[in-house]
């Protein structure tokens, strides 16, 4: 060990150093990047959008991950790559050779795909290459949808940062509908929302049949039928920008309810969805229902402790709140930044357990963590299973979404399976894909 | 088309290289980037990364200090890492954002050493050059930096150096123990393997060793570096097969008087293979020391090699083969009539849709990555011999096996 690793108490998160800068968050230091860290990429989450590929323009060192991602999790064949030399930065002919490569993919790829996502990176933003004419032309030349991205993680302080910017990308296909059917478009998350959640039931009860998410679409056509939906539940804040584009074109509406596992957290979130669907919504069967399965599961876990991470599906702040008050003990948190959100169940934390030590997992001491030998008995999230080595890893990844009472089985359920039948970090972190 | 790839994906690119050599060093390395070259190199083109602790780190650039050239935020954040925690050097590498703005690494890298009172190394890497050129490049500049001859005879000088050794090209460590486990049979004791268990002191003695061994293209511009320089003499291959290890170790044995490998052609006629032509895509070192495997365990004489990596011409046969594109596998399996291939298992989908051959899967993590890191062949000494037999056997080699299998 050369030296301590850079850890707060909770009562400590939200401060403000001697410099200004808030405590937790390390944009003053060089980054650690941790076997466990990352997420879903820039490149799979555009090519969510049905029937597309994409084409990535880079150097060979920004598309290696999403690549060797894209074979691990099948998505590689809908991607391509025009890698940019040294002299194409210079004479800029790496954009002349965009219309050639889409000529290329287009003519080899059976079926014909109709959508098309053009990728840049850092470079071509320090260039000022002007993409958007080069997508229209080829719009137009290969009778495709065209839509631009960004991979530049340089601009990751920016409002459009690559990671709202992507969103606003895939959901920018949707044209504006004519028509409207009452339905709801469930946006900012990957997967649509877990099919055992009663949230289906709860909204067909209230007369909203169809929720749409664009991980169910097939077709471009069912893509653009979100279009005619008259409302967005937004449950990422990575989706926001998009959020906003989709209320300001197309007229819908959205409001941010993230997941969140605390009954009465849960409670409150339908309440609002109330106010703002403008529906009864029945949720009292299913929270009872639901308490007594939180019993039972309490009883097979037993008084175990939780670290809990960030590159979860979930609060890192609201979980460690819920999981508390569920009664497990909770000693460490590992997470970056502290989001509007978080506020409410921080403040709850700092008053109800003063002793958690919250972590930032990207600060450099913690390449020295292993040597602190954080034991607890379960892990939720990939980097606090590997910054406390031994523990059962719930990964708990955005690849599925768990929401309302039924989200908390969904955790509870997770748990008890990593308990009984604990598996490889190792693996889990390989097959989770994560691209930072 | 030139520069579009359908089916591989990119190569590990060249601060890879550099990391991968210094990864057990002992200093603290940085790639001037915004994040996402370090979680590349970190989650895919490392496999030390999960159990080890090398001090590498992401600058965390970002826009304005790009555009502002606001270099004074990465100093401040490295002099406060090199307060946290205590290492023996640093090492500062570029990447594609900073290379627009024209950083100028060497400059960056006085300045550190200034204030920090460390030796730091500058690379100027950018992410379009191929790990093979930043490995190159990284072994050369400890060779530059830290050979001392001068230095006190009571440090342990090496007997042999091996340089050209990172998982980016020989894959698991296991192997590169083996091959410690050849030099040994060969009568070496104090063997040092540069960037593998060693750190920055035990470059220092370098200059001391009877002989170099290259394993990689590599590490060529180094042992030339140390030929002309310390007059140490340096052999080229891998121990990779029964007799070939044979007469590697011979060669070895009689350090001194070998510049390089020659392209053995010895067959062994009793064990001659009914395949005629093979094609081995990979490395150039490595795939040559396949090829000498080929040859003098199977008999079989015509073996091309082709790369999409660094060639060195000396070490280069007449038919061997430099792809400058994808679709130049394509072209020479369609015409050249190969009955087994061997290569990174990712290369089949870019072949000829003609060829008919049999293909061995020998994974190269500086192609494939994590897909097939844990897949743990025994390819050094005998062992080779025996992996090569076996998978000219396994029907799984067949064409009607593999063609049309999902990676």
């Amino acid at each position: 060990m050369n030296g301590q690793v850079f850890s707060l108490p909770i009562t400590e998160v939200g401060e403000c150093d001697l410099k200004g800068s808030p405590k937790l968050s390390p944009q003053n230091y060089m980054h650690y990047c941790s076997p466990g860290s990352g997420g879903w990429g820039i490149i799979r989450v555009a090519l969510l959008v049905p029937e597309s590929v994409m084409l990535f323009v880079s150097p060979a060192a920004c598309g290696r991950h999403g690549a060797i991602a894209g074979f691990h999790l099948g998505f590689k064949k809908r991607l391509f790559f025009l890698q940019i030399s040294e002299n194409d930065v210079v004479t800029g002919q790496h954009l002349d050779k965009i219309t050639l490569a889409t000529a290329e993919i287009l003519n080899s790829v059976k079926p014909k795909p109709r959508a098309m996502i053009i990728c840049s990176t850092c470079i071509d933003d320090l260039l000022g290459s002007d993409y958007d004419t080069i997508s229209t032309r080829i719009a137009k030349d290969y009778d495709i949808a065209v839509r631009l991205c960004r991979m530049d993680p340089i601009t990751r302080e920016r409002k459009t940062a690559p990671e709202f910017s992507v969103q606003q990308a895939i959901y920018d296909f949707i044209p504006h509908s004519t028509t409207s059917d009452s339905g709801v478009n469930i946006v900012g998350c990957f997967a649509p929302i877990e099919e055992d959640s009663e949230f289906y039931e709860v909204l067909c009860r209230a007369g909203i049949n169809k929720i749409r998410h664009i991980a169910a679409c097939s077709s471009l056509e069912e893509l653009y039928s979100m279009g005619c939906s008259t409302h967005n539940i937004l449950l990422k804040p990575a989706g926001r920008l998009a959020a906003q584009d989709m209320e300001r074109k197309l007229g819908l509406p959205f409001c941010f309810e993230p997941v969140v596992y605390g009954m009465d957290n849960i409670t409150g979130a339908y309440s609002r969805l109330e106010q703002f669907l403008e529906v009864k919504l029945d949720t009292e069967r299913f929270r009872e229902e639901v308490l007594g399965e939180i019993r039972y599961y309490q009883r097979r876990l037993g008084q175990i402790s939780i670290a809990v991470g960030e590159s979860i599906n979930a609060s890192p702040f609201e979980l460690a709140r819920a999981l508390s008050e569920y009664g497990f003990a909770v000693p460490y948190i590992f997470a970056d930044q502290l989001l509007d959100f978080d506020q409410e169940h921080l403040r709850w934390l700092q008053i109800n357990r003063p002793n958690i030590r919250v972590f930032t997992n990207i600060h450099p001491t913690m390449v020295d963590i292993l040597e602190e030998k954080l034991t607890v008995d379960l892990a939720i999230g990939l980097e606090a299973g590997y910054f406390c080595a031994g523990a059962k890893t719930v990964p708990l990844t955005l690849d599925s979404q768990p929401y309302g009472y039924r989200g908390v089985i969904s955790l509870l359920r997770q748990m008890l399976d990593a308990v009984n039948n604990p598996r490889s970090h190792r693996e889990q972190v390989y097959d989770s894909g994560l691209v930072i | 088309m030139d520069g579009l790839y359908k089916y591989l994906p990119p190569f590990a690119p060249d601060y890879s290289g550099v990391c991968a050599v210094l990864f057990e060093m002992g200093g603290i390395v940085v790639i001037h980037d915004a994040g996402g070259c370090t979680g590349n190199y970190t989650g895919y083109d490392e496999p030390r990364w999960y159990d080890g602790t090398s001090a590498v780190f992401s600058s965390g650039l970002r826009e304005n200090e790009a555009v502002l050239g606001d270099e004074e935020k990465l100093l401040g954040k490295l002099n406060d890492a090199v307060v946290a925690l205590k290492r023996k050097f640093i090492a500062i590498l570029g990447s594609p954002a900073p290379m627009v703005m024209g950083t100028d690494y060497r400059a960056l890298a006085r300045i550190i050493s200034k204030r920090t009172g460390l030796p730091t190394l500058a690379f100027d890497t950018n992410g379009m050059k191929l790990y093979d050129v930043g490995q190159s490049t990284a072994f050369m500049e400890l060779a530059q930096r830290f050979i001392n001859p001068f230095a006190l005879e009571s440090l342990a000088a090496p007997e042999i150096n091996i340089i050209g050794a990172t998982p980016l090209d020989m894959g698991s460590q296991a192997n590169i123990k083996k091959v410690i486990d050849q030099i040994k049979k060969a009568g070496y004791s104090n063997i040092s393997i540069w960037g593998v268990g060693t750190q920055i002191d035990d470059i220092t003695l370098a200059c001391k060793a009877k002989l170099n061994m290259i394993v990689s293209w590599s590490g060529l511009a180094t042992a030339r570096y140390m030929q002309e320089k310390y007059n140490i003499p340096y052999v080229t291959g891998i121990p990779i097969g029964d007799q070939a290890s044979r007469y590697f170790r011979d060669i070895i044995r009689h350090e001194g008087g070998i510049q390089q490998e020659s392209n053995i052609t010895r067959s062994s006629n009793k064990n001659k293979s009914h395949i005629n032509k093979v094609l081995i895509i990979g490395e150039q070192v490595m795939s040559n020391s396949i090829r000498t495997c080929l040859r003098m365990d199977f008999g079989i004489s015509q073996v091309n090699v082709a790369s999409f990596l660094s060639m060195d011409n000396i070490l280069r046969e007449k038919e061997d083969i430099f792809l400058q594109q994808e679709d130049d596998l394509a072209v020479i399996t369609g015409e050249n009539h190969y009955e087994m291939i061997i290569g990174d298992p990712l290369y089949k989908a870019a072949l000829n849709p003609e060829y008919r051959g049999k293909y061995i899967e020998f994974p190269h993590i500086a192609l494939s990555s994590r897909l097939y890191w844990d897949r743990d062949i025994d390819y050094i000494g005998e062992g080779g011999k025996a992996f090569f037999e076996e998978q000219m056997m396994d029907e799984r080699s067949s064409y009607n096996y593999w063609h049309g299998r999902e990676i």
